[in-house]
């Protein structure tokens, strides 16, 4: 790539710096701590040039942070707020237009590095191997659901209403997206012979 | 030779060839065999079964 070691570890801590500032004087809140993870990635990613692929490792780890922290924020407000669809509907669509300008700025920054995205047998080999795990925990997830919905049916009860079931089913999708880019990350670091 | 040039060479990234060297990613027979080509020599020469 074309940004220097150096670049990234100071932008890295620059940013570790401004947002934990901010979020010890302001408190919690998701943009803060997303800086704060994308701090320590670009810092990381200084620190560790020569070991880490910047084209492939880097926006994973970015997507993997970006997805925690933001919808680890939604459901944490839908869950805590289960009566407030319409804040609820507003926070999904902050959080989906949030996370598509995260991806759009980190790949561009990436294309722009000048090494390209290739891709090759590994990574394909990697996005496989990875997306056995995602969809072990999809399909985990929905029969779970499915489970509960049954239940629901004989028991002739309401545990859950429609617009907690959609969002634990799109629960599950996420936990799914992030266990694959787990998987992905694992095996680009351990090698996919050993993981 | 450089990783690049090798990996140029045989068609894959960097990282790849990174991988293989490490022991953390066997190659295809297409690639293991286009990388004993680019040293003038046998598979077994370069690969080994562990």
């Amino acid at each position: 790539m074309v940004v220097r070691s150096g670049t990234l570890r100071w932008l890295g801590s620059s940013l570790v710096m401004v947002n934990l500032a901010m979020l010890i004087y302001w408190g919690w809140g998701t943009l803060f701590l997303l800086g704060l993870g994308f701090g320590c990635v670009l810092c990381a990613a200084g620190w560790w040039a020569d070991a880490i692929d910047l084209s492939t490792e880097v926006p994973l780890l970015v997507s993997l942070i970006g997805v925690l922290t933001i919808f680890g924020n939604y459901f944490y407000f839908v869950f805590t707020n289960p009566d407030d669809i319409r804040a609820g509907l507003l926070q999904f669509v902050g959080a989906v237009v949030l996370l598509i300008i995260i991806e759009v700025v980190t790949y561009s920054l990436v294309a722009a590095g000048g090494s390209g995205v290739e891709t090759d047998e590994r990574d394909r080999a990697i996005r496989r191997a990875a997306s056995r795990w995602g969809y072990g925990v999809l399909v985990a997830g929905v029969w779970v659901l499915i489970g509960q919905l049954v239940l629901d049916v004989v028991f002739e009860r309401v545990v859950l209403g429609g617009y907690l079931t959609a969002n634990l089913l799109f629960l599950v999708f996420i936990t799914a997206e992030l266990v694959e880019l787990l998987a992905r990350l694992m095996y680009y670091r351990l090698g996919i012979n050993r993981a | 030779m450089s990783q690049q040039a090798l990996a140029d060479a045989v068609g894959v990234t960097r990282q790849t060839i990174i991988a293989i060297e490490k022991n953390k990613y066997s190659p295809s027979l297409e690639v293991a065999f286009k990388i004993a080509q680019v040293f003038q020599c046998s598979v077994e020469q370069v690969f080994s079964y562990q």
